[in-house]
């Protein structure tokens, strides 16, 4: 929260310095005039330097004097190198110049004006720092700062905070292909024709080899929801949270709805591997044969971290190693699944308050910084007669919350899946494309930059229904010109087969990382409160 | 909504760019050897518009030397024109130009693309600071009516002491 405070001011700071420094000086003293030879000579008296001096002629003339001029008021004259010039400003001699006091109407004295410049082109260095150091890092840590995978997006929400879901995040490698599915989380839908766009962000090639979606009929006051293991389940009824604590605070307000007020803690700066609790509470909910939990959950950057940490590692064998990764015949753990045996995903505990213990329910699981899961577990907790106490374990600084809720389930279900009807690149109908991903052994290639619509058809039998996205595919990583330089093997064995060891070691660059990241990343759209036992 | 707004203040920022200072002006370190009148522009009640060399500010009328071909539809009998006071609605003093920023522009954008995600962040933030100091910039040595009081708009006049008496208006150019 302090370092929320802080960075705040800091940019506060930043803005009102150059808006400050941009003002311009509206001060007209640097020009004075005087009626008097007298006054003239008192306020040059006051200048350590002689200031620059005009005589205006009562005929209309002007005499420029130079640097050295004198004012003899014993003979009543102005003495000194000038340039005479008539009323048209007509130059008319220089030289030694004797001009009569009489003859001057006004005498003006100029210093150089004062102007902001200075601060303006301060301010802008400053500015230029800012972005070079950014620059920098986003090159360093391209990850971080371009994307990965492919995002998708409904009609309006073209941000990539609002992405609504991100497809096979694990699948670096031809070899690591999977389908994932992702709840789309759309109140209603008013059938008809449903579009979707997905846009490559990232220097990344993605291979897309199936897009679906998959629906699921629905009435009113009903929703899907899928687990952890895509089965999906009709439910109705939401029982709203009552309570949340994380340590000592209350985070209910950030947890009791969908609105992207997430809860997130900061990372242990001594082991990136170190766990935390919530602990929620839920009104008794009364008669329900079949309980379950719904989250909106995503991970925070320090996966994303990690894995191109281990790109850094491997240097110039990247290409070698992922190749590597695609042929190997054995079940070898890649370095995504050592990280989730280490780190792990958003285990859940149901209160047994008869046995006074914690009995364990399932976990959650979904790589992606992006877009929001939404995903149910099973309770086992049939016919409650109490309030619902549950505990969260996860890894510290790992993961971000929006909500969480209680609902009854109704039955398992099985979605329809629906094909694309239409495919659009860059806004242009391609017949092609449709086809290949119709094909199903065929891959749609996409480049960074490249955007692609897809429009399906829902079934017009019924009026609403709950989706889903089905992608599968995989996408590679563009290697970089550092990543020649940075070869570090050993660290990428230590990651692999000494992971404890390796999060210990890296937890203090982490967190000057997540210092940065974190904090700009989703500070710049997304409100969220970071809760961290260091911070307080 | 924000997009908006920042597009917003995009577009003003663009439009007060494009409300450039005149040509010609002398740099701030050549004021104590200009000899002319400072460029002014005054706007009238009756909506029409004069820019040139400030000649004289005297206490019943002003009178500018209007920049050529500026203005073809003005009826002059002379060089000069004789502004009464009760007829000027607003008024601008341009002593001197500012120097250019511009180029910050077009550099801090490009470098924003180096941002990825961020961009969307940094590329407004750079382009409202760079164009609001360049503008500040370029307008910097420039004066309005609530910076300089009609009395004081001698100090920027080629005949600061009002027009010589032996001078005649059409002599002047």
């Amino acid at each position: 929260m302090r370092q929320n405070i802080i960075t705040r001011f800091v940019l506060i700071s930043l803005a009102a310095g150059l808006l400050s420094a941009c003002s311009p000086v509206r001060d007209i003293r640097f020009r004075a005039h005087y009626h008097d030879a007298n006054d003239l000579l008192y306020a040059a008296a006051q200048e350590s330097d002689l200031p620059y001096l005009k005589a205006h002629l009562k005929d209309g003339g002007i005499v420029l004097f130079s640097e050295s001029w004198d004012v003899d008021m014993q003979k009543e004259i102005v003495t000194g190198d000038g340039q005479h010039f008539d009323f048209n400003r007509r130059f008319v001699r220089d030289g030694e110049m004797v001009v009569s006091v009489d003859s001057v109407v006004i005498f003006e004295t100029n210093k150089m004006p004062k102007n902001n410049d200075q601060s303006r082109i301060s301010s802008l260095s400053v500015l230029g720092g800012l972005n070079t150091a950014l620059g920098i890092y986003c090159l360093a840590v391209p990850k971080a700062c371009f994307g990965s995978c492919p995002t998708f997006y409904l009609d309006g929400d073209q941000e990539f905070h609002y992405a609504r879901a991100e497809g096979f995040s694990n699948a670096i490698a031809p070899g690591l292909e999977y389908t994932d599915i992702d709840a789309l989380n759309i109140y209603t839908t008013t059938g008809g024709t449903f579009p979707l766009t997905m846009k490559n962000e990232a220097y990344e090639t993605h291979n897309v080899r199936s897009l679906k979606l998959l629906a699921v009929p629905r009435e009113e006051d009903q929703r899907v929801y899928h687990t952890q293991d895509d089965k999906f389940y009709l439910a109705r009824q939401r029982v709203e949270l009552t309570s949340a604590r994380s340590g000592n605070d209350d985070v209910t307000y950030l947890l009791n709805k969908d609105d992207q007020t997430e809860y997130f803690s900061l990372a242990d700066p001594d082991n990136l591997r170190s766990t935390e609790e919530v602990f929620l509470q839920f009104d008794n909910p009364g008669n329900i044969q079949q309980l379950g939990l719904v989250a909106g959950f995503r991970q925070s950057l320090m996966t994303t971290y990690l894995l191109y940490n281990a790109f850094d590692h491997m240097g110039n064998l990247y290409g070698d190693l992922l190749a590597t990764v695609s042929i190997a015949e054995d079940d070898a753990p890649t370095i995504a699944d050592v990280l989730y045996e280490q780190l792990g995903g958003i285990s859940a505990y149901l209160r047994n308050s008869h046995k006074n213990e914690w009995v364990y329910q399932g976990t959650w699981y979904e790589t992606g910084p992006i877009a929001i899961n939404h995903q149910l577990m099973l309770l086992d907790a049939a016919h409650p007669e109490e309030e619902i106490h549950i505990k969260l374990e996860m890894n510290r600084g790992m993961w971000r919350l929006d909500y969480l809720h209680l609902t009854e389930i109704i039955e398992k279900v099985v979605p329809l899946e629906i094909q694309a009807e239409r495919v659009y690149a860059n806004k242009k109908h391609d017949e092609d494309l449709l086809q290949i991903m119709l094909d199903g052994d065929a891959y749609l290639v996409s480049q960074p930059g490249d955007t692609y619509r897809f429009e399906f058809e829902l079934p017009a039998i019924h009026d609403d229904y709950e989706l889903f996205l089905s992608a599968t595919g995989f996408y590679m990583v563009w290697g970089r010109e550092e990543w020649q330089k940075e070869k570090d093997l050993y660290s990428l064995y230590m990651m692999r087969h000494h992971p404890g060891r390796y999060l210990k070691k890296h937890a203090q660059a982490y967190k000057e990382y997540e210092k940065v990241m974190e904090e700009a990343f989703w500070g710049s759209r997304v409100k969220h409160q970071i809760i961290s036992g260091h911070d307080k | 909504m924000i997009n908006k707004q920042v597009l917003l203040v995009l577009l003003m920022l663009l439009l007060a760019v494009s409300c450039s200072v005149p040509r010609g002006l002398p740099a701030p370190e050549e004021l104590p050897y200009e000899t002319k009148g400072t460029a002014f522009y005054v706007k009238l009640h009756d909506g029409s518009v004069y820019r040139g060399e400030l000649i004289a500010a005297e206490n019943d009328a002003l009178y500018v030397l209007p920049a050529e071909n500026q203005h073809p539809n003005m009826k002059r009998q002379s060089g000069v024109v004789q502004i009464p006071w009760d007829a000027v609605d607003n008024y601008r003093v341009y002593y001197a130009h500012g120097k250019s920023l511009v180029w910050f522009v077009p550099v801090y954008t490009i470098v924003t693309f180096s941002h990825g995600w961020f961009a969307f962040l940094t590329m407004p933030f750079n382009l409202i600071a760079t164009l609001t100091a360049h503008f500040t910039s370029q307008h910097e040595h420039v004066l309005r009516k609530k910076d300089i009081a009609p009395e004081e708009l001698g100090l920027f006049a080629r005949f600061p002491q009002g027009i010589p008496t032996d001078v005649a208006l059409q002599d002047i150019i």
